[in-house]
């Protein structure tokens, strides 16, 4: 099979959210001599903007988001090893997500894991209700790491604690060591940039290019 | 015109018939620190106890002046019910659940066989029969309980979002055994005097699940569970949590006598959507209820009785913290209102 034969068929598994099927494309493209780096630049990446384009559109849900990030991580499995041969590190990096304030609505940090784990980002959800003490512990668990925190903010006084989840990473000298971004319905551009955060988003696609657009950086 | 005592209001409300006034009432959990230091019934304790889970349900009525008695003031007792692990509330918060208990079709079967009258929900239903043997003449008596899509998603986790697209057998099969429970435990606290029933489904959202997977594995559950509240002679609302706007068509299919919508939808355009379903809403709980004066509270409550609501209440629950004068401006805007 040719080598953009290869990459179609895994943009597609990913699309489609079959599961199986990244896995069998990603053997098939390291097996025709392709990099971990073009497989994931040319197939996955491309892939994942289909997925969250799809999601803005409204053509798919959360089930089926779900299930290409599920896709998505098979395909890292695979990649791994040639991963760490070409030290290309932790594919998108590691995303910490959290709710900072308890509250049902956990809506939109539920998209938001999601669709940052659809975008190679492997996703350690500390779920709602979080601390900033267990957020700098896990930020100090993975030092060394590309980090990127994702907090979501329902409401005012949560948001308020994301100005101290910045101090705190400043105190423990750890700021520099992760990229931030904060999100939820109450957070403005002009709140991130009073505090010090590096990024926010209106919604969880957005979400997905912010996050990528840091970690790169 | 005849005056009508807030039971038989709210009932001609839901129902669509004319009404001498807005009935003022909370759809959404009601508990507040402040109601709470009124009536000595402080939360964890007003979810675990009866007695104190009707005493601040009835401050409701007593302090807020809202006329009706609700209970209870959480989501997480059908979920502890089944054994899933429960983060404990506080004084401010309220519980949450942190474990699930439901992997695979053999999970469902270990739990089938339940005893109704154990644990939390039973605790519900005593604190219905307490509130219904001193009100319920008078005021309606307002049950809530969890919807069945979100009790499956509490049981399986989130994996749930990806078993109802993979797995339709299971998917079927839970959301079977979450409905027979909501319909046993409804009919209990009917059974105990509740008259309105309140179904939170908040994950429920076709915001979050798309039209089709919401046909599929919600309206069918909704309209069992609606069904054997109408035999009953229950009146039904269901509240689902978002900008459920583009669900609204496909949320009253099920037959529900109204719809709860929160904050982020247009009252008026969803007014539009439905055919027949009563709209209820939606002052913001946090950015207005909790956030602002009782003179915001009173222009934003004008702004939506004038956009049309047929029943003006807080968009979701109320937020513990949020100010007694606050509501009061609500339930008075309410109270003043004329169709
Ligand atoms: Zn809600």
């Amino acid at each position: 099979m040719a080598n953009q034969e290869i990459i179609d068929k895994l943009k597609n598994a990913l699309v489609n959210q079959d599961i199986n099927g990244t896995v069998e494309a990603t053997k098939e493209a390291l097996a025709a001599g392709m990099t971990a780096n073009d497989i994931i630049n040319n197939a996955l990446a491309p892939g994942m903007k289909i997925i969250g384009d799809k999601f803005e559109v409204a053509e798919i849900y959360l089930p089926q988001i779900m299930m290409s990030a599920k896709a998505m991580n098979n395909a890292m499995e695979v990649l791994r090893p040639a991963m760490e041969k070409e030290k290309i590190g932790e594919g998108s990096g590691i995303a910490i997500t959290f709710v900072q304030e308890g509250d049902i609505h956990d809506i939109g940090h539920r998209l938001v894991s999601t669709m940052l784990g659809a975008n190679g980002f492997k996703i350690i959800d500390l779920g709602v209700d979080v601390s900033n003490e267990t957020i700098i512990e896990e930020v100090k668990k993975n030092k060394g790491k590309k980090v990127l925190l994702a907090g979501s903010a329902l409401m005012t006084t949560s948001m308020m604690s994301q100005k101290d989840t910045i101090v705190a990473l400043k105190e423990e000298g750890l700021r520099d060591s992760v990229k931030v971004m904060f999100g939820g319905a109450p957070v403005t551009k002009q709140w991130i940039t009073e505090i010090g955060a590096d990024g926010t988003a209106e919604n969880a696609a957005e979400a997905a290019r912010v996050a990528l657009d840091l970690t790169r950086k | 015109m005849v005056e009508y005592t807030p039971k038989e209001r709210l009932a001609r409300a839901l129902k669509g018939q004319p009404v001498d006034r807005m009935p003022a009432v909370s759809f959404t959990q009601t508990g507040t620190v402040e109601q709470m230091e009124a009536s000595g019934a402080f939360w964890p304790e007003a979810n675990e106890d009866a007695q104190k889970m009707a005493a601040l349900a009835e401050a409701g009525h007593t302090v807020v002046g809202f006329e009706a008695v609700r209970v209870p003031f959480d989501i997480t007792a059908e979920a502890e019910f089944f054994g899933c692990k429960i983060k404990a509330g506080t004084r401010e918060q309220q519980p949450s659940v942190v474990g699930h208990v439901i992997k695979e079709t053999a999970d469902i079967e270990k739990l089938s066989g339940y005893d109704i009258n154990k644990g939390r929900i039973s605790v519900v239903c005593d604190a219905i029969k307490i509130l219904a043997d001193k009100y319920g003449k008078e005021l309606p008596i307002m049950g809530s309980m969890i919807g069945p899509f979100s009790l499956a998603q509490h049981l399986n986790g989130d994996d749930w979002f990806m078993n109802i697209f993979t797995d339709e057998a299971f998917g079927q099969a839970l959301i079977d055994f979450t409905t027979d429970f909501n319909i046993a435990y409804a009919k209990k606290m009917a059974e105990n005097g509740a008259d309105t029933m309140v179904i939170i489904d908040p994950t429920a959202s076709a915001q979050l699940i798309g039209a089709q997977f919401y046909e599929k594995f919600v309206v069918p559950y909704h309209r069992r569970i609606v069904n054997a509240m109408k035999e009953l002679g229950v009146a039904t609302v269901l509240h689902i949590c978002g900008d459920t706007t583009q669900g609204l068509a496909l949320m009253e299919v099920c037959g529900v006598d109204a719809i709860s919508v929160d904050q982020s939808v247009n009252v008026a355009t969803a007014m539009d959507k439905v055919d027949r379903a009563i709209i209820i809403g939606n002052l913001d709980p946090v950015n207005v209820l909790w956030n602002k004066t009782p003179e915001v509270v009173r222009q934003k409550s004008k702004e939506v009785l004038d956009a049309g609501v047929p029943i003006l209440a807080p968009g979701c629950g109320i937020v513990s913290k949020t100010p007694t004068e606050n509501l009061r401006a609500m339930v008075e805007m309410i109270k003043e209102h004329r169709y």
